[in-house]
């Protein structure tokens, strides 16, 4: 990041090579909309590159592109919110979404012997997930998929270790109890 | 878990929280200090629920691994690099444009003087010529045109002088004056 703050083109290639899909992967298991989470990278990349003179190297570059990628992914999920004249945080429309998804998962709880197919645990899965807050959902992917701390995801998320452990807490919670009838 | 999907704020961070389960996740994801790890880990060997629940959250969290996964397509890495690249330039036309102006505005003195001192001689110059040219057009007028604009006071003070039908009649008159002596009539 370094080089690309001075000017270096071929470095910030590199940069966009090593952390893209990284980034895309993030942003789908928020926002689940291949075309939309590959424009809020580009843009997240595009904005990195606008602010790169003002770079200081005191947090992790990883830390900083991925709250950049979570303030642009918040934004979007409340414009989207306002357009729609939804109140912030009510998961009705991706509800409506995957309402199919939901009702196989139902019908099997009510079927917990009957043995899920990959596609059907897959399923399950995303519905437990979708039924977590934003803020959970957000700390419980950054934890799981990119393996960070407790202390990078308060940085990415502008919280405090104790609130990330709370948050990370109830996910896990609610995750269970969404899913231990599947084990 | 209605009431969480209705109010996703309530209990996003605060609210009641089972310090247990807090702790007991804290160990699995490896961020207790080592104090702490150690008194969960001889909890867990004593108390079977705690440990049923604590492989329960294991487990499910380990479903989590059957979620799909996405990776940037082929063209993402061109189309960014074609996108910042777009914006390079544009930001490059901006700061020319900012020099533009900056450079207007800095001027420096002596340039302006200069430039006014060659206004003023262009002035000058200017009006010189073209005072120039009408004295030599005046010059060129015609000698007849001439002598009836020198003459244009004699035809004021003598109205019938207009009846004179024309130049060439005047000039026969004058020559004959001058030829033959006027004598004088007397009253």
């Amino acid at each position: 990041m370094l080089k690309v703050s001075a000017g270096d083109s071929a470095a910030f290639e590199q940069l966009v090579l090593r952390y893209q899909d990284r980034l895309v992967s993030f942003l789908f298991h928020l926002i689940h909309d291949r075309t939309a989470c590959e424009d809020l990278a580009q843009e997240a990349f595009l904005r990195v590159y606008k602010s790169r003179e003002r770079y200081e190297p005191t947090a992790r570059f990883s830390t900083w592109l991925f709250r950049i990628a979570h303030n642009l992914a918040s934004n979007q999920k409340r414009g989207a919110a306002r357009r729609r004249e939804i109140p912030l945080g009510s998961h009705s429309s991706e509800e409506d979404f995957h309402r199919p998804e939901q009702i196989l998962a139902d019908k099997s709880a009510l079927m917990p012997t009957r043995q899920l197919d990959s596609r059907e645990i897959r399923d399950v899965v995303r519905n437990a997930v979708e039924e977590l807050t934003e803020g959970q959902r957000t700390a419980v992917i950054l934890h799981k998929f990119e393996e960070m701390s407790y202390e990078e995801i308060g940085e990415i998320m502008g919280l405090g270790t104790v609130a990330v452990k709370s948050l990370l807490s109830r996910a896990r919670g609610k995750l269970k109890e969404s899913l231990e009838k599947f084990l | 878990m209605t009431d969480q999907k209705h109010n996703p704020e309530h209990d996003e961070i605060g609210g009641a929280e089972d310090p247990q389960t807090a702790e007991l996740v804290a160990y699995l994801d490896g961020e207790l200090p080592e104090q702490d790890a150690d008194r969960v880990e001889q909890l867990l060997l004593t108390n079977p629920p705690l440990r049923r629940n604590a492989e329960s959250l294991d487990r499910t969290w380990q479903m989590l691994n059957s979620l799909e996964e996405a990776t940037a397509s082929g063209e993402f890495t061109q189309k960014t690099l074609a996108s910042v690249s777009a914006v390079s330039r544009e930001n490059d036309a901006d700061r020319a444009t900012v020099r533009r102006w900056s450079l207007k505005k800095h001027l420096p003195w002596s340039v302006i003087a200069r430039g006014l001192v060659w206004c003023l001689a262009g002035f000058i110059a200017c009006s010189a010529g073209l005072l120039l040219s009408r004295k030599s057009r005046r010059e060129r007028t015609d000698p007849t045109d001439a002598q009836i604009l020198k003459d244009l006071d004699l035809y004021q003070q003598y109205p019938q002088l207009w009846r004179i039908p024309d130049v060439e009649f005047l000039r026969e008159v004058f020559e004959n004056a001058r030829t033959s002596p006027v004598t004088e009539e007397m009253p």
